[in-house]
């Protein structure tokens, strides 16, 4: 089956940036596409070229068999004649207007009653119905997104795209709806290509991922996949594994290869031959910490380290270790008291194998 | 007091008014919208008016409307009358005038209004001038509404261009600048004081009318 999206554009700004990008989403089924990565980085610009709303330099856009955009051959469909929803950061809700008025705005083709129905439709589904007579303004940040999507999808729209649609709201609400927008989006059943550069979003919310560094598109694949084996250095850090330390492949035995980094040796599974250098991958979240060292356990890594530095991350917390190299890791607040983990103390940082992922460099 | 004169400068200032509505909401429109390079060629054609000497443009204007002027003569060739020294001469006059003075704050309001908001509309599969009747200009119109009372109020009190344009015409052209000119240059104070003073308080109303009324329009459709 053809690919539901596939793009392939390039966009020059003056001063020299540029944004390249090429990618598809999968035709099978509605599927959630995130395109992640830093501020800057181009991913707003990717939406709004898919939209219509910016024009490439050079390229392709294709929907199924419709194609939007053919620099080289002169088509670009205006945005009014692609198929699209958008939601913008702050939602762009008409303020002159009603929610029920903002909702049926695209319907303005249908005849009154069709126009109606479907309204209400939309307002039952988003939970707006109460909400129907408000002005935007008046609502919360969590009621503007329902208005937003009830509107971006009110004329069925062959895809629906979000920009951070959750970057307008403060932190604690932004949990919540985080799971309600997961929840709709299923709900919808559209495919959808979401910006995010936050990563438990992207983890969330997608099925596929889009990583983008320095307006170029740096890996593409299921979300959990990019996540656990980033294809380089740099998609590592974009998608943020804390440790990220350079290592030297110095022996291979049973599958496993040993890796000199700082003045420690790990385990890890090999990836590169032996005297190849390698980054060092490790998240905070596969480091286990014991105190005192009992031996028993089926990891291979056991790392004498000292705490050296001990932050808030949230309802976590978030220890650096030295053990021959610096090491990222998080504990809760619970054991971080039942085990003493304060500054200087000293820790075994336990490591499965397979949890150190090592990427060759070049 | 000369209501005659008063009467014909109100007739005169709400049809360039109306004039300036028609015309100069797409002129500035399309200044807010356009990417074109030579773009502020046009914005200093309409700017014009503000620093040319009134009696300049009244001038051209008047060798234009002239009978023997290409505008003049095409209107004469069509409705056999003649511009110069009428009153539909003295309202081209008076709208090229005035042009400034409502484009200006149109393009101003419309370019005010959030692009994401058209962008919006677009996506949504509104045209360009769909997007304009029901996202821009619903949002924009207290903008529209000072540039209309600004070049109402500019065309009550315009003198240089009525002069030379329209000349002196009692119930044609004589408006209410002419009239209490007239009256000084007779020696007549007391009727200048008390046409001059309609005059004022009348702008003053006009004026203060507006803005309270765009305030509270405006602080209703504050976002957030």
């Amino acid at each position: 089956m053809a690919a539901a999206l596939s793009v392939d554009i390039e966009k020059r700004f003056p001063g020299g940036a540029s944004v390249r990008a090429a990618f598809e989403t999968p035709g099978e089924g509605p599927s959630i596409t995130v395109i992640f990565g830093a501020s800057g980085a181009g991913k707003t610009t990717i939406l709004r070229a898919v939209a219509g709303l910016e024009r490439p330099d050079r390229g392709t856009i294709r929907s199924g068999s419709e194609t939007w955009l053919d620099v080289a051959a002169g088509v670009s469909v205006p945005p009014q004649q692609r198929s699209v929803g958008f939601v913008f950061q702050d939602y762009a809700l008409f303020p002159h207007l009603s929610v029920a008025g903002n909702v049926g705005f695209g319907l303005g083709g249908r005849p009154s009653s069709a126009r109606n129905s479907r309204v209400r439709t939309l307002l039952g589904q988003f939970d707006l119905v109460e909400l129907a007579e408000r002005a935007p303004r008046t609502l919360s940040g969590g009621e503007q997104q329902r208005v937003a999507l009830a509107r971006a999808l009110a004329r069925e729209p062959r895809l629906l795209l979000l920009d951070e649609p959750l970057a307008a709201l403060d932190a604690p609400r932004r949990e919540a709806l985080r799971r309600e927008l997961r929840r709709l989006l299923t709900g919808a059943a559209v495919d959808t290509l979401l910006v995010t550069h936050d990563r438990t979003e992207a983890l969330a919310l997608g099925d596929r991922i889009v990583v983008v560094d320095g307006g170029v598109v740096r890996q593409v694949g299921d979300v959990a996949d990019v996540f656990s084996r980033p294809a380089d250095l740099d998609v590592a850090r974009i998608v943020g594994v804390e440790t990220v330390v350079e290592g030297t492949v110095e022996g291979i035995e049973d599958g496993l290869a040993t890796v000199s980094v700082g003045s420690a040796h790990v385990l890890a599974v090999v990836r590169a031959p032996v005297g190849r250098r390698v980054a060092v991958c490790i998240r905070s979240e596969d480091v286990t910490l014991e105190r005192g060292d009992s031996g028993q356990s089926s990891a291979r890594n056991r790392l004498s380290s000292r705490i050296v530095d001990v932050q808030r991350d949230g309802p976590l917390v978030r220890l650096t270790l030295d053990c021959g190299f610096m090491l990222s890791s998080v504990v809760t607040p619970h054991s971080r008291e039942a085990l003493g983990l304060e500054l200087g103390a000293e820790v075994t940082a336990v490591l499965k194998a397979p949890a150190i992922h090592l990427v060759p460099r070049d | 007091m000369d209501w005659t004169a008063i009467w014909l400068s109100i007739r005169l200032a709400t049809a360039t008014a109306l004039v300036l509505l028609v015309i100069g909401v797409p002129i500035a429109w399309w200044l807010s919208v356009t990417k074109w390079r030579l773009k502020f060629l046009v914005e200093a054609v309409v700017a014009l008016p503000l620093v040319l000497p009134p009696t300049v443009l009244g001038f051209y204007v008047l060798v234009a409307l002239g009978p023997r002027g290409p505008v003049g003569s095409a209107f004469a060739a069509v409705t056999g009358g003649t511009l110069a020294f009428s009153f539909t001469g003295l309202l081209m006059a008076s709208v090229l005038y005035s042009l400034p003075f409502a484009v200006q704050p149109f393009a101003a309001a419309f370019g005010a209004v959030d692009l994401r908001l058209s962008e919006a509309s677009w996506t949504l599969g509104l045209s360009r001038a769909a997007t304009f009747a029901r996202v821009v200009l619903p949002l924009a119109w207290p903008g529209v509404l000072a540039g209309l009372v600004l070049s109402f109020a500019h065309t009550l009190g315009e003198f240089g261009v009525v002069l030379m344009v329209g000349g002196n015409l009692p119930g044609v052209t004589r408006t209410v600048s002419i009239s209490i000119y007239d009256d000084v240059q007779a020696l007549d104070y007391g009727s200048a004081a008390l046409t001059s003073g309609v005059l004022l308080i009348a702008s003053f109303v006009v004026l203060s009318v507006t803005y309270g009324l765009q305030r509270r329009m405006v602080s209703v459709w504050q976002p957030r």
